[in-house]
């Protein structure tokens, strides 16, 4: 059966991620429709792929085509549309990240999820990669670990969004001064919320409570670092924009006796899997290449949810300790920036 | 040719380098010219210092760890005829240097991992860590603040690779058995990275240091020559004159570590 996706949003995320990735999952999706606020977009997009479109929200849930709604618009309105799609009984809902940008929000979608039994997933692409499904089974033996860090030097979007499609309408690059208290924690909340929250749902499997953030910092343009602890194990975020041909998308794990190392691409490319590799006194084991990426991966999970094959209530449960963590260490991060004293 | 003495405790290192630079340096069968100190053990700057008082032309302190204010008064006051180099683990690494004529265009996030094995002496493993900052950069942090772990510790502070513009530093002292130890620096600006990857002195296993821009990499020739055998040619560079820039080196990373 081929499921029927409706789009809420098409911008850069819906036409460099999901487009492509959709036409290479074959005939488990069709586009259907799609809605975004701006009528060209929403025209040209749908164009692309046959699809009916619209600026009405309403006009996709009310479509008896739409089976699978991915939630692509600006993170501000994730939750209304969400909760809106699972009232409207669709067979499944694909929301990018974040989920919402409010704990409350999350909770909303929480109970809506409950009382309505619509399946969500989060396009969280990292716990989709077959990198991670790798790395953590081979981690689920390990002792206390000590030290989690992600660190993303990614170059502008354009950049890589220019290698996965031609584009429409694309929204500026957003600016941040970092010269106030107030400036560098806005920024370190849409960092932790926009870029490291990719890495969030990793961090937590290793540091499920964070105690304490230890330091922050912000250097213009666009540079991060963020120092926290939970127990015993530090949970490092740091990165920057670069303008550099050189990506560096890192997560690493450190115990006593043995070192995870993740690399990742950069968002929107579609170059296979990350590489994993354990590295422990008697050697390294790197995984085997895996051709697709997390992107593959929550499309193929939204698609087993829908059509009943997989029933795992924990999926949005999941996500939502996922967000709260992420959320209450954006918030943690900016009490920071804001005091220069733990929050 | 020079003759030379160790600590027994660092001897097998001194008698590599001996081997390799034949022509420049013999084991002494009595007075010798050159002192190899192991910085390692308490009480390495007074050591030094009898050396210097005994006639030493040279001393040379293998990985120095912190020591005491007025130790190091003693000590430079005993070198008005002895040079004293300090042999550091990672700062003292031929590619080290490479990186002086590199300018940074701007601010940026500067990370420095030392993997050390677990029980490693921390506050060594923050002093090689500074002492390599002052070395690539000429450079150090103002104010670092040490967090203490389990097993590490993490020093966060900024470091102005170029004047006006700081980039945040952040010092990771890793300890695990997992991985052998190295210090790996990286930094990433708006338009510019340096990756760095430097070995401890006891091979020649050359430093990988690579800068990155929009057009490429550009990857600093490999020097196949251990940290250790550099420093000694330091030495011989300087012996015989009174040479107190290390120990001047260190007093500004020690200040930095308290
Ligand atoms: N998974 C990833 O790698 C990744 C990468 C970047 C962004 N994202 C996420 O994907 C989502 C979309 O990102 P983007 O960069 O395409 O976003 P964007 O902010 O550029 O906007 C996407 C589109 O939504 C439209 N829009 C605005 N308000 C709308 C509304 N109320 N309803 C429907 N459409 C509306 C805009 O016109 C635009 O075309 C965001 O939630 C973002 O956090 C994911």
């Amino acid at each position: 059966m081929t499921l029927g996706v409706g789009f809420l949003g098409a911008g850069p995320v819906t036409q460099a991620i999901h487009l492509p990735t959709l036409a290479r999952l074959g005939p488990l999706f069709r586009v259907v429709h799609v809605m975004d606020v701006d009528p060209a977009v929403a025209a040209e997009v749908a164009s692309r792929v046959g699809a009916r479109s619209t600026t009405r929200v309403g006009d996709v849930l009310e479509d008896p085509g739409v089976d699978v709604v991915a939630v692509c618009s600006p993170p501000r309105v994730h939750t209304a549309q969400v909760e809106a799609a699972c009232r409207a009984g669709v067979r499944g809902v694909l929301c990018e990240k974040p989920l919402a940008t409010t704990i409350a929000d999350a909770e909303r979608i929480e109970a809506v999820t409950a009382a309505t039994g619509v399946p969500v997933v989060v396009g969280a692409m990292h716990t989709f990669d077959p990198a991670w499904r790798w790395a953590r089974t081979e981690t689920m033996s390990w002792g206390d670990v000590h030290a989690v860090r992600s660190r993303i030097v990614n170059g502008p979007n354009a950049r890589f969004e220019d290698a996965a499609t031609e584009f429409l309408g694309r929204p500026p690059f957003p600016r941040f001064d970092l010269d106030t208290p107030e400036a560098v924690a806005a920024f370190l909340r849409h960092v932790i919320l926009t870029l490291a929250i990719h890495d969030l749902p990793l961090v937590r499997h290793f540091a499920p409570i964070v105690d304490e953030v230890i330091h922050v910092d912000a250097v213009e343009p666009f540079g991060w670092l963020v120092l926290a602890r939970g127990g015993d194990t530090t949970v490092e975020l740091t990165g920057s924009k670069n303008a550099t041909w050189k990506p560096d998308w890192t997560f690493e794990v450190v115990s006593a006796d043995a070192h995870l190392l993740v690399e990742f691409p950069p968002s929107y490319v579609h170059a296979g899997a990350g590489v994993a590799a354990v590295t422990t006194r008697t050697g390294t084991r790197l995984m085997p290449p895996e051709d697709h990426n997390g992107y593959e991966g929550e499309w193929r999970r939204i698609a087993e949810l829908a059509r009943g094959v997989r029933t795992d209530p924990r999926d949005v449960q999941a996500a939502v300790d996922d967000l709260r963590y992420a959320v209450d260490l954006a918030e943690a991060a900016a009490a920071r920036a804001l005091t220069g004293r733990a929050a | 040719m020079a003759s030379v003495s160790a600590d027994a405790s660092i001897a097998p290192a001194v008698a590599s380098v001996v081997a390799g630079l034949p022509l420049s340096l013999a084991w002494s069968t009595g007075h010798a010219d050159v002192y190899a100190i192991d910085g390692a053990a308490p009480g390495w700057a007074a050591r030094a210092a009898a050396a210097a008082a005994a006639g030493a032309r040279g001393v040379l302190v293998v990985h120095p760890t912190p020591v005491a204010a007025a130790e190091l008064d003693a000590l430079d006051a005993s070198l008005t005829h002895t040079c004293a180099v300090l042999d550091w683990a990672y700062a003292a690494d031929p590619a080290t240097a490479l990186l002086r004529t590199w300018r940074a265009t701007g601010p940026g996030v500067l990370e420095c991992t030392s993997y050390a094995p677990l029980g490693a002496d921390v506050d060594r493993e923050l002093l090689e860590v500074v002492a390599w900052l002052l070395r690539a950069f000429g450079r150090t942090p103002a104010v670092l603040t040490r967090h203490r772990l389990l097993h590490g510790e993490r020093a966060v502070g900024r470091l102005a690779l170029i004047d006006g513009a700081e980039s945040a530093l952040l010092i990771r002292i890793v300890m695990t058995d997992a991985v052998p130890p190295a210090l790996v620096v990286t930094w990433a600006g708006a338009t510019q990275r340096l990756n760095a990857r430097v070995f401890p002195p006891d091979t020649a296993r050359p430093a990988r240091v690579t800068l990155t821009d929009a057009k490429g990499d550009t990857t600093l020739p490999a020097v196949y020559e251990s940290a250790h055998r550099t420093s000694w040619k330091r030495l011989l560079t300087f012996s015989g004159r009174p040479a107190h820039g290390d120990l001047a080196d260190l007093r500004r990373c020690l200040a930095v570590l308290r």
